[in-house]
């Protein structure tokens, strides 16, 4: 008995339904012409009402029922009406093509660099632009941000705006706009010219409580608009603000006008290093000069355009924090006004003067310096390092002069402490005493001593404040510090010590060279037979300091050296190209990495007498030894003369193979200075080289004057640590140790440095 | 013959009037239109009487009959009761009932033979049912929905219910009311066809908004139509053709 309401089956539904909605759809399909709306789901199953208890276990077929519009079998929906025909209700194809306002969906382009405006809203004066390709995910995002039926963010303006717009058009059926989903969407291709995108569109939205889903193509329009970018190279005269970077040679030291040209000239070529420093560090940093528009270089600075004030005040902040400069002056230019708005139009300038000090420089403080300078009032000093503060030492240090000039220390100590010679000031400190610190000398006038000595002073022996503090001496320990200060060697940077140098110059050719006592900070990195330079202040040219009471102490002692730093043996290397002897033995020592025979007098000067005296030992433990078996006929003690015979001779036939002329008589020249400074250090040697002289004289036998030097020579430098009783018996032994010795002078001849 | 018309400009005209073989009840409204229609329609063949039931127009709904007799409910004033004894044919018994479920309309339907009630009606309604009526009544839901008199139509020629209703359902019913079935709607879509319409044997009435697609559906299945335009139809669609096979009782 089985009655069919409907004579479809239900599988073939959903087929039927496309077909004969597309040849019975009459209403309202001319606007959509591709839209083909879609009722989910094709095979419903109803839920029974759960009244009746029996019915809750037969199983439910649906039936189908025509569509009330259209007559087309259906499967029953919340409206009964068919997809097409309920789709037909509501034009979704103008609904999604409406712009905001009514109006087309513009997308705004750049025409000089092609990128894109981003949406943002309502507001588009600030919007970005973007680079995108044509046909790309990014830019159809943008697209579909840009339709407002669609879009997911909507202020409540365009809502009413576009709710407005919409409801007149509405079937009197549903009042309120449905809400439209974006189900899927890409791209029809378009002819990129014509200046419009096509999107195709699947949207979803419910009508009549039935969830219908359409496709609808959209057109938004292309448009062209200068992005701001484009628009800030395009027009003239844009800078607003510029930063004057400047710094001057510092004044002259004396008022003497005939010095202050002199003095001008020499100044000049020290003062650019705090511009140096600032281009590099601007050169690193990208981000520092982003917004910056043209850099011009003049004789004493640079000039840096910016397009508004605040970008140069920004710029002009950070390059505050990293040179100590003056406070910044600002002043501006007006270049028009408009007065019906109360406008002006103005161009800023920022005035940053860097501090003229720079690194060694000598400098002059002035007894009635204030503030912070309380320090070193009245001293000269030198220049530390020029960093975000300027950091000054003091060019003498003095027993004295430190409890003269802290005013803390009630009771009169002797102690001399590193950290009272140091000085911080800031900018501003400096600005404000700016006239009580006078630049004296720059480092282009450093000259060249000898170290002969070096005594460290005795600093206090309780606690930290010896010469024991973190980096720099005299820094408070890290007891009154929070900060981590990383590990610590214990010894510090700067060590107070009192060293007697020679001017350079002066050294070797002068016996009745005048040797200079100077207490200096460099401690801990002279040694006997380094070179420093310094200021030789005795010998200076140029001016009177104002040497009287007017600026310095009274107590305060002008001293005739001030030493700034070593002289590195890198730098010697590399810059010294003129000597064959030179090269030669940076080849050698490069590949054997180990003392030279010649050449450069100051390569590793304590580390070849060390070791030379290291070698001596080992000899001369292996001769003892050796005679102890009964190797050595001649018995007795060892005699170390011999040894130094054979290398000798040994070093003087590779020497002339190796060398010039020119550069032997150099050799003898540094033997001879070597030998001098050995002998200034070492008084027991003296003591012994006489001795051999005279048992030389003594002796008589055979070995030239030249030998006997050479003797001399290598005898002085082998004789420090011996402990050799005799030396009487010279040549003999060292005729028959010949043989057991041989392979022994020619591994040490390597080894022997040239030095002598 | 399917007529559209509309109460007050309410489609609902199912809410607003009851009909059978033997009268027909209006509401009262606020001009005449509504009885006139339905007095050209009916009057030569069945009485048409206005009535109120306990003051309220919606007396489709509130009243249940058959060529038999009338049930109305407890609501009912003595007054509207005499009127409708005074009204009606004396063929036809008017009975007031008491009923929790005092909306009649909704509650029952029926035909000249057989009746659908609420399940949830009371043992005694049903008696009177079966009484006034002289018809078989049965406690049947129609698709799940419990208001038969709602969502189901049905005459002696045919019946409509929802269309929500299972095909199994519409089985089941059939073969309670010996009469073929179909699932339709009214008044453009909507389900409740028992407020939507109403229909007797040689008429019905719909709302204005019933397009042409439902009245077709409607005058197919209650058989409405003229030989001439069944013949018509019958070449159209297949819609109801599984209808035109005799009807196999199967238990």
């Amino acid at each position: 008995m089985t009655i069919l309401a409907s004579s479809a089956s239900p599988t073939s539904s959903s087929g039927s339904i496309l077909r004969s909605s597309s040849s019975t759809m009459n209403q309202g399909g001319g606007g959509t012409t591709a839209a083909v709306a879609r009722i989910q789901p094709t095979q419903p199953v109803f839920v029974p009402h759960l009244h009746h208890p029996q019915q809750q276990m037969a199983s439910y077929t649906a039936v189908q029922i025509p569509c009330c519009l259209c007559g087309t079998m259906i499967w029953p929906n919340a409206a009964n009406k068919c997809s097409a025909c309920l789709a037909s209700q509501l034009d979704v194809a103008s609904i999604v093509q409406r712009g905001p306002g009514g109006g087309d969906i513009v997308v705004y382009q750049c025409r000089q660099c092609r990128r894109y405006q981003r949406f943002d809203g309502s507001n588009n004066k600030n919007a970005s632009y973007q680079a995108m390709e044509p046909e790309s995910p990014e830019l159809l995002a943008l697209c579909l941000k840009h339709i407002p039926a669609v879009s997911t963010s909507s202020s409540s303006s365009n809502n009413h705006q576009f709710s407005a717009s919409f409801s007149s058009t509405l079937s009197s059926s549903s009042s309120s706009m449905p809400k439209f989903h974006i189900v899927d969407a890409h791209w029809i291709w378009t002819e990129p010219h014509s200046m419009r995108f096509k999107v195709h569109l699947t949207v979803r939205y419910s009508i009549e409580q039935v969830p219908v889903q359409q496709r609808v193509s959209v057109e938004l329009k292309n448009q062209w608009k200068q992005c701001p970018d484009c628009n800030r190279e395009f027009t003239n005269r844009t800078w607003h603000a510029v930063v004057q970077l400047r710094q001057t040679p510092p004044a002259a030291c004396s008022n003497n006008s005939n010095n202050n040209n002199s003095n001008n000239s020499n100044g000049g070529s020290g003062s650019k290093r705090g511009l140096a420093a600032l281009e590099m560090a601007i050169a690193q940093q990208a981000t520092i000069r982003k917004h910056v528009l043209k850099i011009d270089a003049t004789k004493n600075g640079f000039d840096f355009y910016f397009l508004d004030l605040a970008q140069a005040q920004a710029f002009g902040s950070y390059l505050q924090r990293l040179h100590p400069m003056r406070a910044m002056k600002s002043s501006s230019k007006l270049v028009s006004t408009d007065v019906k708005n109360n406008t002006a139009n103005l161009r800023h300038t920022l005035q940053c003067d860097l501090v003229p000090l720079c690194r060694d420089d000598l400098v002059l403080v002035n007894k009635r310096v204030m503030g912070g300078a309380q320090k070193l009032a009245g001293r000269l000093a030198l220049v530390d390092k020029v960093s975000s503060v300027l950091t000054l030492l003091d060019a003498s240090p003095s027993v004295v002069a430190v409890h003269a000039g802290s005013s803390s220390s009630a009771t009169p100590t002797t102690t001399l402490l590193l950290k009272d010679c140091i000085m911080e000031l800031s900018a501003e400190n400096y600005y404000r005493n700016e006239k009580h610190i006078r630049w004296l000398q720059s480092s282009d006038r450093l000259t060249r001593f000898v170290v002969l000595d070096v005594e460290l002073l005795q600093t206090t022996i309780r606690g930290k404040e010896s010469g024991i503090a973190p980096e720099e001496g005299g820094v408070p320990s890290s007891s009154s510090s929070s900060l981590y200060q990383g590990p610590q060697s214990g010894l510090s940077k700067y060590a107070l010590a009192e060293v007697v140098v020679v001017r350079e110059s002066d050294f070797g050719t002068d016996p009745n060279a005048e040797t200079i006592t100077v207490v200096t900070h460099l401690g801990h990195l002279l040694q006997a037979g380094d070179i420093a330079l310094g200021y030789d202040l005795a010998r200076t040219v140029g001016g009177d300091w104002e040497l009287d009471s007017r600026s310095l102490h009274n107590h305060f002692v002008v001293p005739d050296v001030v030493l700034v730093k070593k002289e590195t043996n890198k730098k010697k290397n590399k810059n010294s190209v003129d000597d064959d002897d030179n090269d030669n033995n940076n080849r050698q020592d490069l590949v054997s990495n180990k003392k030279k025979k010649k050449g450069s007098k100051h390569m590793t000067k304590k580390r070849e007498k060390r070791k030379l005296r290291k070698e001596g030992k080992k000899m001369r433990a292996l001769e003892e030894s050796a005679a102890r078996m009964g190797f050595i006929e001649g018995g007795g003690a060892a005699n170390v003369l011999p040894t130094p015979d054979e290398e000798d001779d040994d070093d003087e036939e590779e020497g002339d193979d190796d060398d010039d002329a020119a550069s032997k008589q150099d050799n003898n020249k540094n033997n001879n200075r070597d030998f001098e400074d050995e002998l200034w250090n070492d008084p027991e040697m003296a003591e012994e080289l006489k001795q051999l002289e005279q048992a030389l004289e003594a002796a008589a036998v055979g070995p030239s004057s030249s030998r006997d030097k050479n003797n001399d020579n290598t005898s002085a430098s082998e004789t420090t640590t011996t402990t050799t009783t005799t030396r009487t018996t010279t040549t003999r032994p060292a005729e028959v140790q010949q043989p057991p010795l041989k392979s022994e002078p020619e591994t040490k001849a390597d080894e022997v440095p040239s030095d002598d | 013959m399917a007529t559209r018309c509309s109460f007050e400009n309410s489609n609902e005209v199912g809410v607003f009037a009851s009909l059978t073989n033997a009268y027909c009840l209006t509401g009262i409204g606020g001009s005449e239109n509504f009885y006139s229609i339905f007095e050209a329609e009916l009057s030569e063949h069945i009485p048409v009487i206005h009535a109120t039931i306990g003051g309220n127009r919606f007396v489709g709904r509130t009243v249940a009959g058959n060529r038999r007799g009338l049930l109305v409910p407890n609501t009912a004033t003595d007054l509207e009761l005499q009127h409708l004894r005074n009204s009606l044919p004396d063929a036809v018994v008017v009975q007031r009932i008491e009923e929790r479920l005092s909306a009649l309309g909704n509650v029952i339907a029926a035909n000249d033979y057989v009746a659908l009630v609420h399940p949830d009606t009371d043992r005694e309604t049903e008696d009177v049912v079966a009484d006034v009526l002289g018809v078989e009544v049965f406690r049947q839901t129609v698709g799940g929905h419990a208001l038969v008199g709602s969502y189901s139509k049905f005459t002696n020629q045919g019946g409509m219910v929802h269309p929500r209703t299972s095909l199994e359902d519409i089985e089941e019913l059939s073969s309670l009311l010996q009469v073929p079935l179909v699932a339709g709607t009214v008044n453009r879509g909507s389900d409740v066809l028992g407020g939507g319409m109403v229909v007797n044997d040689f008429a019905a009435f719909c709302g204005l908004d019933t397009t042409g697609t439902e009245i077709s559906v409607i005058e197919s299945i209650f058989k409405l139509q003229t030989q001439q335009q069944q013949a018509g139809q019958q070449q159209q669609q297949g819609l109801v053709a599984g209808m035109r096979a005799s009807l196999i009782d199967q238990l």
